[in-house]
């Protein structure tokens, strides 16, 4: 699922394909598609439609989806905090201890 | 004379054995080539009428189609990540249906975003108001939820697991729309 999202936060206004997501974040088309659904559902992608003419390009225009800019902001702020959350403990720092030299 | 018209007739076997194998070929590509919008069209029937003209016709046919008609689409390349796609679709057809159809209550019936479907192990479905939702809304949705229940069951709807961390954050940070709980397991 983040890894989703951080592909749209890249560039919210981008328009983003099934294919092209599948591509770029590894993940098959049946773990993809339900999120895409649950996503839109919830109001976080607005679906749209490929501007080429399907005669000229011999194929019917492709569906696509851009996050919405609530989402966007909703999406950074819990990536950026999930990532705080998973980031390893910074090692206390050394310092000499007292003593003799 | 006997030398001469064996060679001739190995020239003649060789061509014809050439162009068998090119149409052979031919064939079997363009057979392959069906495979994926067979196995597509597959996961269609797993949808409603109308799920089929906003899922099938919409949106799984043309980007399959793209991926067979790509310009990096060499035969092998294109038959594996036309498969690959219309396996996974098949596999989840009933899944993503599921998370269509709860946008259309969500919009037919706009309380509902406030209602959890939970699955229990035992593979039974339950309905939760969600958000401080009392008795009496739970009973002013009594209709909405043997309409849901009924459907859930034919859709076999179960909310899974799924990151349900970031989902319910993210759900948190925008205040309102669909709320889910993550499954029992």
């Amino acid at each position: 699922m983040a890894a989703v999202l951080k592909v749209f936060l890249e560039d919210p206004d981008q328009p983003r394909y099934g294919f092209e997501l599948m591509k770029v974040t590894g993940m098959a088309s049946g773990s993809l598609y339900p999120m895409l659904a649950k996503f839109e559902g919830a109001g976080w992608l607005i679906k749209g439609k490929e501007s080429i003419d399907p005669r000229a390009a011999g194929r019917p225009a492709r569906t696509n989806y851009t996050i919405t800019g609530a989402a966007a902001s909703a999406a950074r702020i819990q990536l950026a905090e999930l990532s705080e959350r998973f980031r390893p403990p910074v090692p206390a720092r050394l310092r000499p201890q007292g003593g003799i030299a | 004379m006997t030398g001469f018209l064996l060679a001739a007739l190995g020239v003649f076997a060789a061509l014809g054995m050439t162009a068998l194998g090119d149409m052979v070929s031919a064939e079997v590509r363009d057979r392959l080539d069906h495979l994926p919008h067979a196995i597509l069209h597959l996961a269609a029937r797993r949808l409603d009428s109308e799920q089929r003209v906003t899922m099938y016709d919409d949106e799984w046919m043309p980007e399959l189609t793209f991926i067979l008609k790509g310009d990096d689409a060499r035969p092998i390349t294109r038959l594996y990540h036309g498969t690959r796609f219309a396996l996974g679709i098949l596999v989840s057809a009933r899944r993503i249906a599921s998370q269509v159809h709860r946008k259309v209550l969500v919009a037919r019936h706009p309380r509902f975003a406030q209602i959890a479907v939970l699955s229990h192990p035992d593979g039974s479905l339950t309905l939760q108001g969600m958000g401080g939702l009392g008795v009496g809304d739970t009973i002013k949705m009594g209709a909405v939820a043997y309409d849901v229940l009924g459907r859930v069951n034919e859709q076999e709807w179960a909310i899974r697991k799924l990151d349900a961390d970031v989902y319910e954050r993210m759900i948190n940070s925008l205040g309102s729309g669909a709320r889910e709980t993550p499954a029992l397991e």
